[in-house]
């Protein structure tokens, strides 16, 4: 059972990995947005919002079962 | 593509003219997505099958974290590859061919080539691949005959090639009539 912990805390260490590329992606399309005066189609600000919370699901989502298996 | 000329920011010299700005084409952010979605598929299976072979009892929470994991993964690396493409372009002016990034991490951020009169230059396209030649989307290799730029200017699968050559026919053509 350890052993399946320890991979769930990876991947929940991973996930939040992913969660600082996506926010350095943010960032890049901010001075990007800047720099050329070019705006993101809304679908794709939607898509954005989207992609967001559902990385911060995946995170929530994995803390879940890691509490489920050390309880 | 006249919506990209008239919104975007580019400093221009005195007496240019833009003649076109173009993104790459959509189908070579096409492979890029459709190979990391392939690769998410892939692990996925793997995934399941190689750990409820190794853990028969594990739960099946796993699983979906493992999915959702590389789900995410496939979510931000798809959005990066995105959004280099929207922020990218290709504009050729009277006086000089330039490849802007507007989003990009590492690399060149901003490649120009003055194309002064007297310069002659040879303008070839080619589909790098056989799919790319199926759908018309080719590069374009503008080579210079001087010593100071050996190395052709490349225009990755642009929008529109062929329109694109047309211009830069028109530009030889003017620097020829110049001269």
């Amino acid at each position: 059972m350890n052993f399946i912990k320890f991979i769930q805390l990876t991947l929940t260490l991973i996930e939040c990995c992913f969660l600082v590329a996506y926010g350095g992606i943010i960032m890049k399309v901010r001075y990007a947005r800047i720099a050329s005066n070019i705006t993101i189609p809304k679908l794709w600000r939607s898509i954005s919002i989207y992609a967001f919370v559902f990385i911060i699901a995946c995170i929530a989502f994995l803390l879940l079962s890691l509490i489920g298996f050390a309880l | 593509m006249s919506m990209i000329q008239g919104n975007l920011n580019i400093k221009l010299l005195s007496d240019e003219k833009i003649y076109t700005i173009q993104r790459k084409h959509l189908i070579s952010i096409a492979f890029p997505l459709a190979s990391y979605a392939l690769i998410a598929i892939i692990f996925i299976v793997t995934f399941i099958i190689i750990i409820s072979r190794l853990f028969p009892v594990i739960s099946p929470l796993s699983f979906i974290d493992a999915a959702l994991l590389l789900l995410s993964f496939l979510v931000v690396f798809d959005m990066f590859i995105i959004m280099n493409w929207f922020y990218q372009f290709y504009v050729v002016t009277n006086k000089r061919i330039l490849h802007i990034h507007f989003f990009k991490t590492q690399g060149k951020h901003f490649e120009e080539v003055f194309v002064a009169a007297g310069t002659e230059i040879k303008i070839s396209r080619v589909a790098s691949n056989l799919i790319y030649g199926i759908f018309n989307v080719e590069d374009i290799y503008i080579e210079f005959r001087q010593q100071d730029r050996e190395a052709p200017f490349i225009i990755r699968a642009p929008d529109h090639p062929e329109k694109l050559e047309e211009i830069l026919d028109e530009i030889a053509t003017n620097h020829e009539k110049e001269r």
